[in-house]
């Protein structure tokens, strides 16, 4: 089994955008394209996320979604503003592979344990947002609120492990676009509360971040900057590492 | 020359109609047997969801008839993950009998820490029997999602795939072929699968 690379693509009201911290979007370009570009990278999948959907209330952009599916020769993940099982129906048959849902684990469950029953949990994605607090503990983070949904980041990852998820991807909004190093502890003590694959998002830094986490026993890393800038000047330029070189040295590591 | 999906409710129909766009071709969607003429050449049954609701809507709608006659013709036929599984004489998934083209029904993998289930993710297969779907394809990798899978003593196995256990990735049995991945989610590699089939008379 491969370990998954995985780019995580912003889309603001169909700009392509990056944040850092969750906040301070720039702009860097148009998503189709980007997608086009990533695809032509042969990248293991890819995660696609409209940041702006549930803040303003409104729907999935459909067309977007389908237009972006049929650039994708490899898995795609989307998620923002998915409220209903319609949403979630209509979105798969728009050839998108893996639903990502966020605000619904804490609004209506019943939806995603249908939803599991239904397509199965392979396509059901849990994705949990941590921050620290000021006293530096970690806690699980509601973007939309901007309050704390859980102090007690195991025991959410618990509970999230048991509606009907097949993977969980979590976000460290202390690291989001910082490039500065993936926080290990904290994916640590995730990776030992699920049996869930763990796809770990914030702050990739280099191969040595890739490595330890494959270490730990998360399926794969995601990112953005990491893959949207080059250099200290943040300039745009789409990259994906050499997978072939990159599978060299995760084996030396075994 | 004309490539037909079978489309049976809940199934990824859609990348699969775009990458055999991207080889070439238009394909069309079958919505129950009516749909389906002479003139297909290629048939492809994708799926995604569990084995007997897979067989329950091939069969509400006539399509396993239309397999069996298809197969009977000697024309290509494709099954992909639950498509390929529907092809076996059944699943630990469920209770109903498979369409039984080839034997040998499917198993669970065993979860562990390192092998979680589903086997999720890009993984490589090693050819065998000289097959045709693998031809021209360097160190072929593709994407999986399943949880369920043949044994790699399958008569037809065409390839074989490593997740604790050796299983058969791919089998070919004269013109009915079945995949494990998903090659319409497995960039060149996919694509050169999916060209390798439909370029079968």
């Amino acid at each position: 089994m491969l370990f998954r690379i995985i780019p995580t693509l912003l889309s603001d009201d169909g700009d392509l955008v990056k944040s850092k911290k969750f906040k301070n979007n720039t702009y860097v370009g148009d998503p189709v394209n980007a997608v086009k570009i990533f695809n032509e990278k042969e990248v293991d999948e890819l995660i696609f996320l409209d940041i702006q959907a549930s803040r303003a209330n409104h729907e999935p952009n459909f067309e977007l979604i389908e237009e972006i599916a049929s650039e994708c020769f490899m898995p795609l993940s989307y998620g923002g503003g998915i409220n209903t099982m319609q949403h979630i129906d209509k979105i798969l048959s728009l050839g998108v592979e893996k639903i990502i849902l966020n605000n619904l684990i804490n609004k209506d469950v019943d939806i995603i344990k249908n939803a599991s029953k239904i397509f199965g949990s392979q396509f059901l994605v849990a994705s949990v947002d941590i921050k620290k607090d000021f006293l530096g503990n970690y806690g699980v983070y509601n973007y939309l609120s901007k309050s704390y949904l859980s102090k007690d980041v195991p025991g959410y990852i618990k509970f999230v492990s048991s509606l009907g998820f097949g993977e969980i991807y979590l976000n460290n909004v202390d690291k989001d676009g910082m490039m500065n190093g993936i926080d290990l502890n904290i994916v640590s003590a995730v990776v030992e509360n699920t049996d869930l694959p763990l796809i770990a998002c914030g702050g990739l830094r280099d191969i040595d971040d890739i490595k330890s986490l494959k270490e730990l026993g998360c399926s794969g890393v995601s990112a953005g900057s990491y893959f949207i800038f080059q250099g200290i000047h943040r300039a745009v330029l789409i990259s994906y590492p050499n997978k072939d070189l990159i599978e060299k040295l995760l084996e030396e590591n075994d | 020359m004309k490539v037909a999906l079978i489309n049976s409710g809940i199934s990824n129909i859609k990348s699969v109609h775009n990458m055999i766009k991207l080889v070439g071709y238009e394909s069309i969607f079958l919505n129950n047997e009516n749909d389906y003429d002479e003139n297909i050449s290629h048939l492809i049954i994708p799926g995604i969801g569990s084995f007997d609701s897979g067989i329950e809507n091939l069969k509400i709608k006539g399509f396993d008839q239309i397999v069996h006659n298809h197969i009977s013709k000697e024309k290509p036929l494709l099954g992909i993950c639950l498509g390929m599984q529907l092809l076996t004489e059944g699943s630990e998934e469920g209770h109903l009998p498979g369409l039984s083209i080839v034997s040998n029904s499917c198993k669970k993998f065993q979860p562990s820490k390192v092998f979680k289930v589903p086997h999720m993710g890009w993984n490589y297969v090693e050819p065998c029997n000289s097959s045709k779907l693998l031809a021209n394809i360097f160190k072929p990798k593709f994407y999986f999602v399943h949880s369920y899978f043949l044994s790699a003593e399958v008569k037809y196995a065409s390839s074989l795939c490593d997740y604790s256990i050796n299983f058969c990735s791919s089998f070919e049995k004269n013109n009915t072929f079945g995949v494990q991945f998903h090659p319409e989610k497995s960039h060149k590699y996919g694509f050169q699968l999916l060209k390798n089939f439909t370029d079968i008379k």
